[in-house]
């Protein structure tokens, strides 16, 4: 792809095919897409039914990547996830054979990351950071891209192990999703109800397609003054020790950084622009402040405090 | 690139000419009101013209320094943050750069160099120079100065004291002074500190009106001397000065000059 207005056309497409599955949650699938184009991961945090899964699924074959879904439960060991080795028996001889588990995908759904324990939560976690997984002495390269879109219920949160914020900082975004609107249901009832099926999706963006775009990403330019401002926004959010009890780190600068990049590509804009830093700090800010107990009094939430932050 | 750089470098030169007319009508106003007080308090006029010059200098200079594309953004919101990103990737080289400085230099072609000038202000400040410059022409020509505080300030403190003594004794009172006080008078005022004074001319107030002059009437002069001219002994001749008080007379002038 040489132009801009090529990229948008592609990324426009590949909304529009999404639409022919899921109805709504438009921001989330951007979200998603702007996700995959940082290679980064997602925390995605709704209630059971809001086309989580089906988002993922569906992204995944339009860029014809291998899909794989992982239930989060207490009961799930790292070796579930990372994979094990297994003794077989091949013409008479027995040998130890690797056999890779459903983290050796290219966007791999981990449902209620927060039910599993703190063990399978690291070992999911090392993969998203290193893009490798470590199985007794060997370390096995994951196939590139990696993505993870990890799911959270915010009720039922008895027996659940939460992810320390450390954790959750490693996800670029979190986003929040909510039921759809009247009349979003009223399509999904009329499309899931009327006995037609999901149209066959074909591939919109190859694999090799989507590492172009991920390069290209980190190219587009931002100015000094842009980056400027969203170092000043992340020192605001450690300096605001009225509504802040930990700000975002690090981390969090670059993310937004390259978040606004993302976003400005797919927007068909060959430049970041403020709006692009605006709209982004909500998903990468949410997960990694910490609000005080004066804001909590106040009964202000996560996005009330970011929109103080980003005056 | 090069075309980038060329046109965001003409761009900047623009801007900062701009900026340059701006400061020195700053400047000449700044130096015109100078004067204006220079003349009213008789302080050399070549202060004036030093403090407006390092006016002009530094503050041309920290603008200069602070130039950023964001004041032309500003002006021009069409190029709102596209102009920064391309002026600071001026050195990288790929396609998604590229495209972005054709799109700079098109939009370039839009901006219009006289929206960065402030014509109301400048009319105010030409206006504001003209006022000041007839002020400065008016005080030059009829003179008029503020008087020196310092030497008033005394007279002014003495102003109720000769108010009082005038109430009380008469003139005699006021002669004869009172305490320390020497006969004759108050050393301070004949005291004249060892400083040069420089006394200027004022070659525009002059009471001589060129235009107005002509050629010397002719007169005729009587010869001799005139008939009421006669000299006769001066009264103070024959004045009877008590003795006591001819001793002060003769050492009046002594005394002062001590």
């Amino acid at each position: 792809m040489r132009s801009v207005a090529e990229v948008k056309k592609k990324v426009d497409y590949l909304l529009s095919e999404v639409e022919k599955v899921v109805v709504g949650q438009q921001e989330m699938i951007k979200q998603v897409i702007i996700a995959l184009l940082t290679n980064s991961n997602v925390l995605v945090e709704g209630y059971p039914g809001l086309a989580k899964t089906m988002t993922v699924k569906t992204i995944g074959s339009l860029m014809d990547l291998k899909f794989s879904r992982i239930q989060g439960t207490p009961d799930l060991m790292p070796s579930d996830i990372t994979g094990t080795y297994i003794i077989e028996d091949r013409s008479g001889k027995r040998e130890f054979k690797f056999q890779p588990g459903p983290l050796f995908a290219n966007i791999v759904l981990m449902d209620e990351i927060n039910r599993a324990t703190p063990k399978t939560q690291s070992a999911l976690l090392e993969a998203m950071q290193e893009k490798q997984v470590t199985v007794g002495n060997s370390t096995f390269k994951l196939d590139e891209p990696f993505f993870v879109l990890a799911t959270q219920n915010p009720i039922e949160q008895e027996g659940t192990y939460p992810l320390p914020e450390a954790q959750q900082d490693r996800f670029l975004f979190k986003v929040k999703i909510s039921y759809p609107t009247n009349e979003e249901e009223y399509n999904i009832v009329e499309r899931f109800t009327t006995g037609s099926t999901i149209p066959h999706l074909r591939p919109v963006i190859r694999k090799e397609e989507l590492v172009d775009l991920q390069d290209l990403v980190r190219k587009v330019p931002i100015s000094n003054d842009l980056k400027k401002e969203v170092i000043r926004i992340i020192n605001n959010t450690r300096n605001k020790k009225d509504l802040i009890e930990y700000g975002a780190s690090p981390r969090a600068s670059i993310g937004l950084v390259l978040a606004a990049k993302a976003r400005a590509l797919i927007e068909g804009r060959s430049f970041v622009n403020k709006d692009d830093i605006e709209k982004m700090a909500y998903p990468i800010l949410r997960h990694r402040i910490i609000l005080s107990f004066e804001a909590e009094k106040n009964n202000m939430t996560t996005d009330d405090v970011i929109k103080l932050v980003l005056k | 690139m090069t075309r980038i750089k060329d046109a965001l470098s003409e761009l900047r030169n623009t801007i900062i000419v701009i900026e340059l007319f701006t400061n020195l009508l700053n400047a000449v106003l700044i130096f015109l009101a100078l004067v204006f007080f220079s003349s009213l308090l008789k302080i050399n006029t070549l202060y004036s013209l030093v403090v407006s010059v390092v006016f002009f200098v530094v503050y041309s200079a920290i603008r200069i320094s602070n130039f950023n594309y964001y004041y032309i953004e500003q002006k021009f919101p069409h190029l709102s943050d596209e102009l920064r990103a391309a002026a600071d990737n001026m050195d990288e080289s790929n396609w998604l750069v590229e495209v972005l400085h054709l799109d700079v230099i098109t939009k370039l072609k839009l901006v219009i160099v006289s929206r960065f000038l402030d014509f109301k202000n400048i009319i105010y400040k030409m206006f504001a120079i003209s006022v000041v410059s007839i002020s400065v022409i008016l005080i030059a020509y009829s003179g008029v100065s503020l008087p020196d505080f310092h030497l008033v300030l005394p007279k002014i403190i003495e102003l109720p004291k000769l108010a009082i003594g005038a109430l009380g004794g008469g003139e005699a009172a006021i002669i004869r002074g009172e305490g320390n006080e020497s006969i004759y008078g108050n050393r301070s005022i004949a005291y004249l500190k060892p400083v040069e004074i420089k006394i200027n001319i004022n070659q525009v107030s002059s009471e001589t009106d060129p235009a107005k002059t002509s050629k010397a009437e002719q007169k005729d002069f009587k010869s001799g001397s005139p008939e009421d001219i006669q000299a006769s002994p001066d009264a103070s001749y024959e004045e009877d000065i008590p003795k006591e008080n001819r001793k002060i007379v003769k050492n009046y002038f002594d005394e002062l000059s001590r």
